[in-house]
């Protein structure tokens, strides 16, 4: 037991020994620690924890954390059907949400049900060029690209690729997104 | 501040996909025919939700769902693919063709 205390202590001491006594060396490594971390969330892969109910059923009300890549940020190699993360245009928040539209491509503006067919009468646009159309899984208690219109491309911070329920325990997001058969 | 956008209703979908984002002709492979949105877009779908909490202050309440089945046909012009929601324009009976693809899948045995 003692041994293994000396042998812990011996190797931490060696670990710090580049640093005792050294104040600007362990600012200078603290500095680079810090700009490494800050570009590599930036600019790569983030973790934040996500909360609210218009994702439901996809994310909890609370307590689940959420893996983003930022490899996609601006948009770029999102698919309809992906989730990403975004800057809310009326308020200064981020948000969760899944793209229904890309730029070019034709969405409903309003809201399907589960019990009411569609009349044929629903409005829709064609998404315009530098945005995306973006609308909660839980359609009643999302706000959305149905309240906010069509939102800049330039607002996405990056898609959302796993859902972290703890520290052990993760499951990576598919795109839900199905062929239903084949060229008629 | 998204750009003034022209809305049309659902029924008016396979005329305004005949025109681009530029508000120009699509040019497809075959210049001689329109785009089909049956016959050249595949038929894919999506589900989304909704759910309603019984208690929303409590901590465990109960959360009930019902799924809404969206549908989108993917098509391809000479610029690339692009993705046209048809959940309004189709829904029941894309809904229909969808559960008889589902139910014509039978389960292998192993």
């Amino acid at each position: 037991m003692f041994g293994r205390l000396r042998s812990l202590s011996s190797r931490l001491s060696t670990l710090s020994r580049p640093y005792l006594g050294r104040p600007f060396r362990t600012f200078l490594a603290a500095a680079k620690f810090i700009c490494f971390a800050h570009l590599f969330t930036k600019y790569a892969i983030t973790a934040s924890p996500g909360q609210g109910p218009s994702m439901l059923p996809t994310f909890e009300v609370i307590g689940e954390w959420i893996l983003v890549s930022k490899f996609h940020r601006l948009g770029r190699n999102v698919s309809v059907g992906d989730l990403v993360v975004y800057e809310i245009p009326i308020n200064d928040g981020l948000g969760i949400k899944r793209v229904l539209g890309l730029p070019g491509d034709y969405v409903m503006t309003g809201t399907p049900h589960h019990d009411r067919p569609a009349t044929g009468h629903e409005r829709m646009i064609q998404v315009p060029p530098g945005h995306c159309w973006l609308v909660g899984d839980n359609l009643p208690a999302s706000r959305d690209s149905r309240i906010f219109g069509p939102v800049p491309l330039a607002l996405v911070r990056g898609k959302v690729i796993a859902k972290i329920h703890s520290p052990f325990s993760y499951s990576w997001l598919e795109n839900p997104l199905k062929k239903v058969v084949g060229k008629e | 501040m998204a750009p003034a956008i022209h809305s049309f209703p659902a029924a008016e979908l396979p005329l305004a996909v005949q025109v681009d984002v530029d508000g120009k002709r699509r040019r497809t492979e075959d210049m001689r025919r329109p785009v089909d949105l049956v016959q050249d877009c595949e038929l894919s779908t999506l589900f989304q939700y909704e759910c309603y909490i019984d208690h929303p202050e409590m901590r465990d309440s109960r959360v009930r769902c019902w799924p809404v089945q969206r549908f989108f046909r993917q098509c391809q012009d000479k610029k690339g693919k692009f993705t046209v929601e048809t959940t309004a324009w189709e829904g029941p009976a894309a809904a229909a063709a969808a559960a008889a693809a589902a139910s014509s899948v039978t389960p292998t045995k192993n």
